[in-house]
């Protein structure tokens, strides 16, 4: 073997790992050769840790050294890990990063470009296509690149689980570049459908796969339906488990609830996600670090990161696909003898999943008012321009143009901060959306066969992601044929989680007072309510803007006209996990003329669910304005005086009602209703509702 | 389902085009240094994609220019990741890219200015529309109204009998033409100078262009600024896309003149010029330039006019090479 180049990319691979007698892993050599000397497009997929960042330092050295231009990596990372960095200076490659957040050093690296000092450069996808940073950034380094590094190259799939629209203008942009510049795609998680799509997009690419297998890895997984319980389990066993790990949620939200509690439970947790721009990076170094005991994360917390002593990954809800999965909790385990991976799985977890995904997709709607706009407008238009003839939020907007911007033949484009209408006639991709919706549906169902336990998890996981060399693992819970991790929490500690989760829900404080000159039909005499007459405390379940369930209250009461069945399951969740006492016997709701039957089939759905009877007990008799109108508590109450009546035939003595209702704000509703049904007898009212409006305490 | 793209294309765009305001300091090869490098290749058998690769590139430039020349090379043809980024961000716009070594390329350019044509062109909308049979009018920008009115007229007539309006696009009678025309449902191209990026989204244009009824070509990129020598550069690709020509109003000197004179000597297309008593029309039509009566109305059939005139004139020399015009002449055509 005295291949000259073989001898040189060895030698700066000792210098670059600090390891004197190292040597290449399978087909590492083979890619560097690939790219650095025939100048090919190359697909590698191979397991986080297998060395892909030392594949393109090697070639971009071997290039340079050759007179090449620097290489451009193409990340979503934020910044090079800094194992990474101290390999790159050890193999004598400056790199540096181009984003938004570092101006103050644009003007160094335009300068070590122009010197030719700088080897690799570091930018994300999303910069590609911000005009301003391609004028003033992009263009000056980008005069001769000589070798193009797209990492995470499984988000050019829409067929893979981590479809991003950036990335198809890296494939259009692929399509262009001479074949003499050599590519080099990476991914770490793809199954063989992906792989094929991404070969297929980028074009005359060679692929180069190898295994998946990690064999340190225990993998679990928990049933346990009741979110009490799960939280209190964590609280149990996290203390015993190696060293730091990630938990896993679905939502912000779920992320910020499980810090909260953890924390609350003097245990070292601290939140990561996506919305959380600044601290990010500090995070990441605190769990490289050992500083924390777990990171509390929504996938944000992903892409690049490379902790090789990550001592756990719990799922605290059912990610949506085994390729999902297998990225996430592949994290762990990499360099340690023992590493967990625990999968819990919650009731509601397909439900948020799809409504996180559906909420991601574009509405035709809003769409061809986004289009209407620029194409009435005589020059091109502000975000804030078009929200005044589009009924979006900022962030919803400028998704929606983002995802109009991605598309193949763009029906807008930018125009520095403004936004115009192109030539490109609109025709939203039906069957994308379909075929990405059936396999959804999918990957979920494979998921949830995972859970089922029936064969080796790690087989299982390895099948699904088409590895060859699958086979039973011996260390999971099924091999084993028994929990390695508890299954079962204290008592003390599921109490503690239920109480934790019952403070999480919006209480709706019972008024105690009122204007009898307010309130004239009832013919009042003392400003305080009479006990007897009293409402509960009551509960709501979000507030109108939160972004989960907030929207699909929205999105009930001013599109479909019909609250989601999934809002009807999580108002009954509430309810069992709040537990009123005495537990009601009977639903009914407030009657409105102008919304109709909203209120009321919602409350008739929540009673089934619940398994205790509907009843319509109150009637509107006046219409009313809406309470939001009212400017203060005396229209308030004035707007509903003798608004209502109770209908005489039903029997209310001694029963114990849940008052629903869609929205609540000042509570005067629910307090004069509720007044109206304790006064023909009802022992309890309790009042329910979907949403608050009510400023944020 | 991704073409290979055609390599001899990225080639001639990497040395023959800029890219952006921010491109390399290396000067973008003109017509005339691009022929002579084809020569070169031609000579060694190669193509212009053999430049692609780094080192059948040096090895060739190193045998056959002087170091500074294969320098210049060596950098434009580097640029290939900024070329396929423009390529990606002006094609989101509907901008295309057409050079010398393809058959889309306009074949009236080819045939008739040969080796003069630019290797390249960058345009939006249907290329079919600069295959039609087409009348190029020009004209000052500073026409009077009633010069104004004639090419609007002009235009709408051209439109009814099925010619398509070729115009440089600046103010005044280019824009007056193609109005008319595309109003009575016409076809019209311009010859754009600068601004074809913003101009492929303008919401004047873009509906048109959508219809299929607008192309606005450019030899130049499409975010490049106006220069007065552009302007003059970019008359001939007017005429030259026309069958016929006809210039509304021409000072004495500036843009249409010398524009005019210059087709005039190579006869791309029968000039006539409008028999007013404009100075420049006048010394135009001494010229040999073909008269078409100062009033539209008449004229019976703009067709059998042209055809007649011209062919009871000596038909024009075509496919002469001719040489750039002189520069430094004042220019009054704008974007
Ligand atoms: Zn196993």
């Amino acid at each position: 073997m005295a291949d000259p180049i073989h001898a040189r990319a060895l030698a700066l691979l000792r210098r670059g790992t600090g390891w004197p007698d190292v040597r290449f892993r399978n087909q590492q050599y083979e890619s560097i050769e690939a790219i650095a000397v025939r100048r090919a497009r190359l697909l590698v997929v191979q397991r986080t840790g297998w060395g892909k960042s030392m594949v393109y330092f090697i070639a971009t050295r071997l290039l340079r050294d050759r007179g090449s231009g620097p290489t451009l990596l193409i990340s979503p990372l934020l910044a090079l890990m800094r194992n990474q960095v101290e390999a790159a200076v050890r193999i004598g490659l400056r790199t540096g990063r181009i984003d938004s957040s570092n101006q103050d050093e644009w003007a160094d690296i335009e300068q070590a470009v122009r010197d030719d000092i700088l080897d690799l450069l570091l930018v994300s996808p999303e910069r590609l296509t911000n005009p301003r940073f391609v004028e003033r950034v992009l263009q000056p380094v980008s005069t001769r690149i000589g070798l193009l590094v797209v990492d995470e190259a499984h988000c050019i799939s829409d067929w893979g689980h981590d479809f991003r629209p950036d990335y198809q203008r890296i494939v259009r942009l692929l399509r262009n570049l001479p074949g003499t510049i050599p590519v080099l795609a990476t991914t770490a998680t793809a199954n063989d459908r992906v792989v094929e799509d991404v070969a297929r997009q980028i074009g005359r690419v060679e692929t180069v796969r190898g295994p998946l297998v990690r064999s340190s890895l225990r993998l679990q997984v928990i049933r346990m339906h009741d979110p009490a319980r799960r939280l209190a389990w964590l609280a149990d066993v996290l203390p015993d488990l190696p060293g730091s790990g990630i938990i896993y949620t679905l939502t912000k939200a779920s992320a910020h609830r499980v810090t909260d509690w953890l924390r609350a439970r003097a245990l070292e947790v601290v939140a990561y996600t996506g919305a959380m721009d600044r601290e990010r990076e500090h995070i990441e170094q605190a769990l490289l670090g050992n500083k924390v005991k777990a990171v509390a994360a929504t996938s944000a917390l992903g892409m690049g990161f490379d902790k090789p002593d990550l001592g756990f990954v719990i799922h605290f809800q059912r990610p949506p696909s085994p390729v999902h999965y297998y990225q996430q909790v592949g994290r762990a385990g990499r360099n340690v003898e023992r590493a967990y991976g625990i999968l819990l799985e919650g009731g509601e977890d397909d439900e948020i999943a799809e409504w996180m995904a559906t909420s991601n997709e574009l509405d035709a709607e809003h769409v061809r008012q986004i289009l209407h706009a620029l194409e009435q407008a005589e020059e091109p238009l502000t975000p804030a321009r078009i929200e005044a003839s589009v009924n979006l939020s900022r962030g919803k907007l400028l998704h929606a143009l983002r995802l109009l911007h991605a598309h193949p033949t763009p029906p807008v484009d930018r125009d520095g901060m403004r936004w115009t209408r192109t030539i490109h006639p609109y025709q939203p991709d039906l069957e994308q959306l379909q075929r990405l919706r059936r396999l959804r549906e999918r990957e979920r169902e494979r998921m949830a066969r995972y859970v089922d336990g029936e064969r080796c998890l790690m087989e299982y996981l390895q099948r699904e992601l088409n590895d060859p060399s699958a086979r039973a693992c011996e260390h999971c819970s099924v091999c084993v044929g028994s929990p390695l991790v508890p299954v079962n929490c204290s008592q003390e500690t599921l109490a503690e989680a239920q109480r934790f989760l019952r403070r999480q829900y919006v209480v709706i404080e019972p008024r105690k007072r009122w204007d009898v000159n307010a309130l004239a039909t009832m013919k009042l005499e003392k400003t305080t309510i009479p006990s007897e007459w009293q409402v509960e405390p009551g509960r709501a379940l979000c507030r109108w803007g939160d972004p989960g369930y907030g929207g699909l209250v929205r999105a009930g009461k001013q599109r479909e006209l019909r609250f989601d069945q999934r809002l009807v399951r999580a108002v009954a969740t509430m309810v069992r996990v709040w537990e009123p006492d005495p537990f009601p016997q009977l639903v009914t709701s407030v009657p409105s003329l102008r919304t109709g039957a909203l209120v009321p089939d919602f409350a008739a759905r929540l009673a089934r669910d619940l398994e205790i009877p509907y009843l319509d007990t109150l009637a509107k008799v006046r219409e009313t304005r809406p309470q939001k109108l009212m400017e203060n508590s005396y229209q308030q109450m004035r707007n509903l005086d003798g608004a209502f009546a109770v209908r005489e035939r039903h029997p209310l003595a001694r029963r114990v009602f849940l008052l629903v209702d869609d929205l609540v704000d000042s509570r005067w509703t629910f307090t004069l209703a509720g007044a109206l049904l304790r006064r023909a007898g009802a022992a309890a009212v309790y009042p329910v509702a979907l949403a608050s409006t009510a400023p944020d305490r | 389902m991704t073409p290979d793209p055609d390599e001899n294309k990225l080639a001639i765009l990497l040395l023959c085009s800029s890219f952006g305001a921010h491109d390399s300091d290396a000067r973008p090869l003109s017509v005339a240094e691009f022929n002579k490098l084809e020569g070169w290749l031609r000579a060694a058998n190669l193509r212009p994609r053999d430049l692609l690769d780094p080192a059948a590139r040096d090895t060739f430039l190193s045998e056959t220019t002087t170091p500074e020349h294969a320098e210049r090379i060596r950098r434009l043809s580097e640029r290939g990741f900024m070329m396929s980024h423009a390529l990606e961000r002006w094609g989101q716009r509907g901008i295309w890219a057409v050079t010398r070594a393809e058959e889309r390329y306009p074949a009236r350019i080819r045939r008739r200015l040969a080796q003069q044509a630019a290797p390249v062109f960058y345009g939006v909308g249907d290329p079919e529309l600069l295959a039609r049979p087409a009348l190029a009018v020009a004209g000052s920008r500073d026409a009077d109204e009633h010069a104004l009115a004639y090419a609007c007229a002009l235009g709408g007539r051209a439109a009814d009998e099925e010619l398509a309006v070729v115009t440089g696009g600046a103010r005044g009678v280019d824009r007056a033409a193609i109005q008319g025309c595309l109003e009575r449902a016409g076809a019209a191209c311009a010859v754009l100078v600068a601004g074809l990026y913003s101009a492929a989204v303008a919401a004047h244009n873009r509906e048109m262009i959508a219809d299929g009824r607008l192309a606005l070509i450019s030899p130049f990129h499409p975010e490049a600024g106006f220069t007065a020598g552009n302007a003059m550069a970019r008359n001939r690709y007017v005429y030259a896309l026309a069958d016929w020509s006809v210039i509304v109003r021409s000072e004495l000197a500036g843009g249409t003149w010398s524009g005019g004179t210059e087709l005039l000597k190579h006869g791309w297309s029968s000039l006539f010029v409008r028999a007013s008593e404009d100075e420049g029309n006048r010394a135009l039509l001494e010229r040999g330039a073909l008269p078409i009566p100062a009033e539209l109305d008449e004229i019976d059939r703009l067709r059998t006019l042209f055809e007649r005139t011209s062919s009871a004139r000596a038909a024009p020399v075509r496919g002469h090479r001719s040489k750039p015009p002189a520069s430094g002449e004042q220019l009054t055509l704008d974007s």
